[in-house]
């Protein structure tokens, strides 16, 4: 003698709808957690794959070497900075195949009165495809080397996001004042390049590149703000990095794709878990909400629970009554909050700093970098599945309270 | 599942009712309350039997007892030769499916279900198929003339159909036994001889064994034996119709 399980979920159904609004705001409790926890969970991996996939466009095997001061701008006085000696030397290390050193510089881009923020890279042309795979020209040429108002801009710069008309095109004026100076400097664009986003937190499509010696007399400094030192195989980069490490000591800040990309990691796992966990809370919230709202109907079914066991149902069937009774808020539950979760997720993805149109030199300078949620089929479905073992976990001691009820007790209830 | 404990094998002789020096004890903190103290009686196959009794005299709890509602404190309880005793929680709720129907005084019926899901439910609890369900039920329905309510609600029915309802729940198991507590006391005198008049008719048809509690005269009247508690033991049994003339014998 079993009972069918399908009947046991209508009669489930006739209850839960018996008490609609008790039920709504038990399913809906249930409903906010799950959307919490997939939205989180979605969001932040989603930002930690669009990080690491900015990471790795620059390839295994390149290092970038800075000086320390680069990050405390108003600094100044004695402390370190790179210069073409530096380059000489990291150049004999042994496992280096290039060092392509640069100028940057934060900087608003104007043309025909509209203007964007940007940056100012001085680097050699020819290494810029090297460094940035897959990046090519749109449209005209590379910037001469020996003239010093010829520049190449990114995609963006001359076709500005939201704007229906171009900026700026081939053999126009282009001025650019740097940082908060006041005065500003003229470029003649000579070529467009490819729409490409961003690599290590910089924009390529809202940055304006001139020739490494153009920008070392526009900018009246010997010093770089940095270089990529390219080695010849991935596995060469851990002995480089301590070599230029044990040579400069703190003078310098040597950053591997490797060590971001795990640094990376650690951060947004770390996120992950506490995104998560808040979301693991308004759950527990709603789990408690469950168990409440059951022990409720428990009581005020004591009359039908005896009715069910005079007519014949077995402890274990007025269990399974009550159980499916949850299982199915929990469902409901589940489905609506991967839904919301799901349009929740793209609203937090929005809102994220990085994803937001803040546009500073050289760290988080990315402009257009846009992070979607990432949903994984486990995701879904453990967004979908989670809040049913909730469920069943808190209405289990109410229905096992059902279940062993004594019927004579229970006949007699008013 | 112990489908053999509570299916047949028992002698066919054997009574469908039998208890042997029942007592039930209630107790409340330390006091205790004996409400049955040794009662032992024998109800044949096919007997309409009325319990009456002062309030308290133990008429419901002897009926909670022979429905396999709750065990006695000492002494044993048969339905049809079958030790209540000897079965566990799942074979007692497996031999109330069966073999007993239960009519209350107030009805009892599940108030969000309508007429004909009430009358199910003993069905779903054996794992009938919708179909053959409702097919049986709206047969039941019909049986005490409520072919047209089966789809209301219990709150949209009299006093008296909603007892009607009641009875075919408990008779839609085609039960052996059917224990009664006051099926009358809710109902007026019209509903409670149609309703006096449909037992009968299920008796005397189906030589289906009726246990009624009343204190109503017309209830008790009608049957064949009448058994009187007092203070929780058996005052007087008086029989009035002759033993030969029940259906089952």
């Amino acid at each position: 003698m079993q009972v069918r399980v399908s009947d046991v979920f209508k009669l489930a159904f006739k209850a839960l709808r018996d008490r609609k609004l008790r039920s709504v705001l038990t399913i809906l409790g249930i409903m906010i957690g799950s959307a919490i926890i997939l939205a989180l969970i979605a969001s932040s991996s989603g930002l930690s794959v669009g990080i690491e996939a900015q990471i790795e466009r620059i390839g295994a095997n390149t290092l970038t070497v800075s000086s320390a001061r680069q990050f405390f701008v108003s600094g100044g006085g004695t402390t370190f900075q790179l210069s073409q000696d530096d380059v000489n030397i990291i150049r004999s290390f042994q496992g280096v195949s290039d060092v392509i050193p640069y100028y940057s510089r934060g900087a608003t881009i104007s043309s025909g009165g509209s203007s964007i923020q940007g940056a100012l890279m001085g680097v050699d042309a020819s290494a810029l495809f090297k460094l940035y795979k897959g990046l090519s020209l749109h449209d005209g040429t590379l910037p001469d080397p020996y003239d010093p108002t010829a520049a190449a801009v990114g995609y963006a710069i001359a076709f500005p996001q939201g704007s229906s008309s171009q900026l700026t095109g081939l053999n126009q004026m282009i001025s650019v004042t740097l940082g908060s100076s006041t005065s500003s400097l003229a470029f003649l664009v000579k070529g467009v390049l490819s729409a490409y986003g961003s690599v290590l937190f910089s924009n390529i499509d809202d940055t304006i590149f001139i020739s490494l010696q153009s920008a070392q007399i526009l900018l009246k400094t010997p010093y770089f703000s940095g270089m990529y030192v390219v080695t010849h195989t991935p596995s060469d980069v851990a002995v480089v990095q301590q070599n230029i490490e044990s040579f400069y000591g703190t003078q310098v800040r040597v950053m591997s794709p490797g060590a971001m990309l795990s640094s990376v990691e650690s951060i947004t796992s770390q996120l992950t878990v506490f995104l998560g966990s808040i979301g693991g809370v308004s759950l527990f919230v709603a789990a408690v909400g469950i168990t409440n709202t059951m022990f409720v109907s428990v009581m005020e079914r004591t009359r039908e629970i005896g009715i069910l066991k005079a007519l014949g149902y077995r402890p274990k069937q007025i269990m399974g009554m009550f159980l499916s009774e949850a299982i199915l808020s929990g469902a409901i539950g589940g489905v609506g909050g991967t839904l919301l979760g799901y349009v929740l997720s793209f609203l937090i993805g929005g809102a994220l700093p990085f994803s937001g149109g803040s546009r500073g030199p050289a760290f988080f300078g990315g402009g257009s970098a846009s992070f979607s949620p990432v949903f994984t089929p486990e995701l879904i479905l453990f967004s979908l599945l989670f809040p049913i073992g909730i469920a069943v976990l808190a209405g289990l001691y109410p229905a096992w309270r059902a279940a062993r009820m004594n019927a004579v007790v229970a006949l007699k209830y008013e | 599942m112990g489908c053999s404990l509570v299916e047949p094998k028992m002698p066919m002789s054997a009574p469908a009712v039998q208890t042997m020096d029942v007592t039930k004890v209630y107790r409340v903190g330390h006091i205790e309350y004996p409400a049955l103290r040794g009662v032992s009686l024998k109800i044949g196959r096919g007997e309409l039997v009325s319990i009456v009794g002062p309030s308290g005299s133990g008429k419901s709890t002897l009926l909670n007892l022979i429905g396999a509602l709750d065990p006695p404190t000492s002494g044993r309880v048969f339905i049809d030769g079958i030790n209540l005793r000897k079965l566990n929680e799942d074979q007692l709720a497996l031999l109330r499916n069966r073999r007993i129907g239960f009519v209350y005084q107030s009805f009892n019926l599940i108030q969000r279900l309508t007429a004909i899901e009430n009358v199910e439910m003993p069905l779903i609890a054996r794992g009938l198929p919708e179909m053959d369900r409702k097919s049986i039920s709206l047969k039941m329905l019909s049986a005490v003339g409520l072919r047209r309510e089966a789809n209301k609600r219990p709150t949209e029915l009299s006093g008296g159909e909603q007892q009607r309802v009641a009875i075919a729940r408990a008779l839609v198991t085609q039960p052996t036994l059917v224990l009664a507590d006051e099926p009358t006391g809710n109902v007026d005198s019209k509903t409670t001889r149609e309703v006096l008049n449909h037992i009968v008719q299920v008796n005397k048809t189906f030589g289906t064994t009726f246990v009624l509690v009343t204190h109503n005269p017309e209830v008790f009247n009608m049957t064949y034996r009448i058994i009187t508690l007092k203070d929780g033991l058996i005052e007087r049994e008086q029989y009035l119709q002759r033993i030969d003339s029940y259906p089952g014998a």
